[in-house]
């Protein structure tokens, strides 16, 4: 997949919008529930020994005589996951394929969030080869995950479901963002889409299409092929207004299902620019949002 | 008009069944699609008609427009074939040693332009005339207007490729004296016209009447480093030699050569010479070379280069008798005596200004430090050294000034009596300085007028010289022994016995081809013949065919996806404001 390298180095002035506190084990700068180490105080509890005697409220001790210990509250990083669809059907788009687009938003998502030394895990699975996993904690990072974008090319079919639960594990992530055509039977749709909603706190669906989808030429009779299944049908010439009707209910039953799961749905053209991508869609959708707060 | 070409027509009946087939394939050949999870809904069940697919129908009307544009262009060449008059041809061939070069490839320059000869001659039609005129070392006519093309081919194939170019200008006039022979035969009709077939490495295209077209021979992708100087000169006058060598190079980068220096094919040096891609390198060696009648460089180089003419390179060496010479000084311990002593070829004797001349002497040079008692005997050369013009026997120039602490402004460096010699810096007490007349040349010159000039009289050269050596640091420096060594060279008729070879022009050895601005020609004329444009047409329309197939589908594809992209964004629209609206209803409920 190719990636305009050039063009990371704009997505530093943003940072994750984090809607829930942070609950990853890597020391950062967002609130997390933990009580622990930290600069804000958060409560006091009683002494059970063990504890570390420099967090024992003395004043409270010498006026009460009951030893307290002060408790702050942790900072911890978000924990971000991208998962790249890489079955062959991405390979189509125009003016850019859609694994191209799919591969650009992930790296311009993990250049923002590795800008603020959050964590990302990058999968890229769907397609026919093993599924894949790249990991990053900060800036030095990035050329893995670029490097695992830009040598994955989307070819063949295979269980995108399995392959992303299967390089996630079990923990939960702070975000994941599903980049995908979503191209799939719903029954195996709606099974991805639980699978990653359970295994994070808040999801986005980033459903990449081309003009293969959207605005398909059926003026005429042909006979089309599916790439990855190989399954041939014949289509009647003149057939769009149909098509557009069946494109409309597939795009409502997707959107509907995301809003059923709490999933953060986007529609991404492979014409529009990430540029418009980040500081339009995610910036509305609360993906991203600037780093000093500002509007974008 | 004429009928076409057969070949012609069979290529056009191959192009049809191309079509159709290309057409066919493309009918039949499903399209490909990321998914049909969508167009599931859509399909249907059956075959798709025969009259499916619109688009080849307009295919092939632009098939049939461009074939009609084929004929119309077939029968305009077809009418301008009728109208054409008979044209003579004069082909100016370079056969300068440029024309040597292989470049990559396995024929030389001259072979391939040979071969442009030969389609140049194919190309003429009954009643045309050709010559033949050549270029390189010398200019001449090999054969003269005539409709006997092979005896112009035989000529041309026996030629081989020598000497420079830079007598081309004077080949193309000599070209063009025959276009206006022509000219006058057929009553003023231009119908002439000259093809240089060059390299154009060294060539230069004069103002002609008849029109010059430059056929280009040869590719830039060749390299090469030939010898472009080579000079063997006496030193000093204890029997060094200068050995002046200059590498002329065409290469991808800097280049270390390796040329040996050879006396009589006995080596006698090996030097390195770090040669520019692309320019010259100089190297003057000082060498004791044993007694020969020639010197010779030899390029050793592990690559081949393209032009194997100028790797080797012979000079022969001045070989000259005995130096008479008569020295009539004052001093007691001349410096000019010991300067003579040392050139080999020198015989001396030396004089004292008192003393009287000794008589039945026949020396080649005089040199006068002091005026001599007596007359001065018959010679051919005569130098003096600061004494007045009148002593020196000068016929013409001003009378002498004594001027104290000149100062030397310019010297005939260029001149060979000064070769190695420099007077920057020299002081000198005093000096004579005199305006020179008609038939002197000022050597030497200051401020104040000629310090040494030469005058040319009947039967005798002067050297006058207004200061003496001795009084000043000249003497101090190898400069004067060069000067005298270069005086004796001057005197003493030296001869050069045998040729040189090899050494070429810089212009040669860089053999980069030249492509001589606003006259060239990157092919041959088109041939009169009708079959070859009409081959170059066919496949230029099949061509054409094929592009406008593509920019069609590319034109009526993008035009559609704008209208689609347009009314999807506002059902996009739409869609979202329905779902606000929906959303906000729900709120309120």
């Amino acid at each position: 997949m190719r990636i305009d390298r050039a063009s990371l180095s704009r997505c530093l002035e943003l940072k994750l919008h984090a809607g829930a506190p942070a609950v990853s084990q890597h020391q950062g700068n967002r609130r997390s529930p933990q009580r622990g180490r930290g600069v804000e105080f958060a409560d006091y509890r009683t002494y059970d020994p063990g504890d570390d005697i420099r967090l024992v409220d003395w004043n409270v001790y010498l006026r009460l005589g009951i030893a307290l210990v002060k408790q702050f509250t942790e900072e911890r990083s978000l924990t971000l996951r991208i998962a790249v669809d890489t079955s062959e059907s991405m390979a189509f788009g125009a003016p850019k394929r859609k694994a191209d687009q799919a591969a650009e938003i992930a790296a311009a998502l993990s250049m923002v969030a590795l800008g603020q030394r959050e964590p990302v895990t990058l999968v890229c699975a769907g397609g026919s080869i093993k599924s894949q996993r790249a990991r990053a904690v900060n800036l030095d990072g990035m050329a893995d995950l670029v490097t695992l974008l830009e040598r994955t090319e989307p070819a063949g079919l295979g269980d995108l479901r399995k392959g992303i639960v299967a390089q996630l594990g079990v923990t939960r992530s702070d975000r994941l963002v599903l980049l995908s055509d979503l191209l799939m039977t719903d029954a195996e749709r709606s099974d991805l889409l639980r699978a990653c909603a359970a295994s994070c706190h808040d999801m986005t669906v980033i459903h990449v299409l081309g003009p293969d989808e959207l605005t398909p030429i059926l003026d005429d009779v042909m006979r089309v092929i599916d790439s990855e299944t190989g399954e041939e049908l014949v289509i009647p010439g003149g057939a769009t207004k149909e098509y557009q009707k069946a494109l409309d209910a597939w795009l409502g039953s997707i959107e509907a299902e995301c809003k059923r799961l709490g999933i953060t749905y986007l529609r991404v053209p492979t014409a529009e620019t990430i540029e418009n991508v980040l500081l339009r869609g995610l910036y509305r959708a609360r993906v991203v949002e600037h780093r000093i707060g500002a509007t974008p | 008009m004429s009928g076409i070409h057969p070949l012609a027509w069979g290529l056009l009946a191959l192009l049809i069944p191309a079509f159709a087939a290309y057409l066919w394939q493309k009918r039949i050949e499903p399209r490909r699609v990321p998914s049909v999870l969508i167009l599931r809904k859509i399909a249907v069940d059956r075959e798709p008609p025969r009259r499916g697919l619109s688009r080849p129908r307009h295919l092939l009307s632009f098939a049939l427009v461009a074939a009609a544009i084929v004929g119309g262009v077939l029968a305009v060449v077809d009418l301008r074939r009728e109208d054409e008059q008979p044209n003579d041809l004069i082909i100016v061939l370079d056969t300068s040693a440029s024309m040597a070069s292989k470049d990559t490839g396995k024929a030389t320059r001259l072979e391939k332009a040979v071969d442009q000869v030969r389609d140049l001659l194919a190309s003429l039609h009954t009643g045309d005339r050709a010559a033949l005129v050549t270029t390189g070392g010398e200019n001449a006519v090999r054969v003269g207007l005539t409709e006997d093309y092979g005896s112009i081919l035989d000529a041309a194939k026996t030629l081989t490729a020598s000497g420079t170019s830079d007598l081309s200008s004077g080949a193309i006039e000599l070209a063009d004296g025959l276009c206006g022979s022509i000219a006058s035969e057929r009553a003023g009709d231009d119908t002439g016209r000259i093809v240089l077939v060059s390299d154009g490495v060294g060539v230069s295209i004069p103002k002609t009447r008849c029109p010059v077209e430059h056929l280009h021979v040869g590719s830039d992708d060749g390299t090469n480093v030939g010898i472009s100087e080579l000079s063997v000169r006496e030193a000093d006058g204890l029997g060094q030699q200068e050995v002046h060598l200059t590498l002329t190079a065409s290469l991808l980068g800097k280049r270390r050569v390796e040329v040996a220096i050879l006396a009589d094919k006995q080596v006698v040096d090996l030097a390195t010479v770090d040669v520019p891609a692309n320019g010259s390198a100089e190297r003057l060696l000082r060498l004791t070379l044993p007694p020969g009648s020639a010197v010779s460089a030899e390029i050793r180089q592990r690559e081949p280069d393209a032009l194997a003419l100028d790797d080797i390179a012979v000079v022969s060496r001045k070989e000259g008798g005995a130096v008479k010479t008569l020295l009539v000084t004052a001093a007691e311990k001349s410096f000019t005596a010991e300067a003579l002593r040392l050139h080999p070829r020198v015989e001396l004797t030396e004089v004292k200004n008192t003393d009287a001349i000794p008589s039945g002497l026949t020396p080649d040079l005089v040199v006068l430090e002091a005026a001599p008692t007596g007359a001065i005997p018959a010679t051919t050369h005569l130098v003096a050294f600061g004494l007045a013009p009148d002593v020196a026997g000068l016929k013409s120039g001003s009378a002498a000034t004594k001027v104290d602490k000149p100062e030397i402004t310019r010297w005939a460096y260029n001149d060979p009596l000064f070769r190695y010699v420099d007077f920057q810096g020299v002081r000198m007490p005093t000096s004579l300085v005199v305006k020179p007349g008609d038939t002197q040349r000022t050597l030497v010159e200051s401020e104040q007028g000629a310090m040494a000039l030469i005058e040319k009289q009947e039967g005798r050269d002067v050297v006058y010289v207004g200061f003496k050596p001795s009084e000043s640091d000249l003497v101090l420096r190898v400069g004067f022994v060069n000067w005298i060594a270069n005086l004796v060279e001057w005197s003493g008729n030296a001869a050069t016995v045998g040729e040189q070879s090899g050494v070429l022009s810089a212009a040669e050895s860089a053999i980069m081809p030249i492509e001589l601005a606003g006259k060239n020609v990157t092919e041959r004329k088109p041939a009169k013949t009708l079959s070859q444009p009409i081959w170059r047409l066919a496949l230029y329309a099949a061509l054409g065919l094929v592009v406008l197939e593509v920019l069609l589908q590319r034109v009526v594809g993008s035009r559609r996806d704008i209208y689609r992209r347009i009314k999807g964004w506002f059902d996009d629209r739409r869609r979202r404001r329905l779902a606000e609206e929906a959303e906000d209803a729900g709120e309120v409920a």
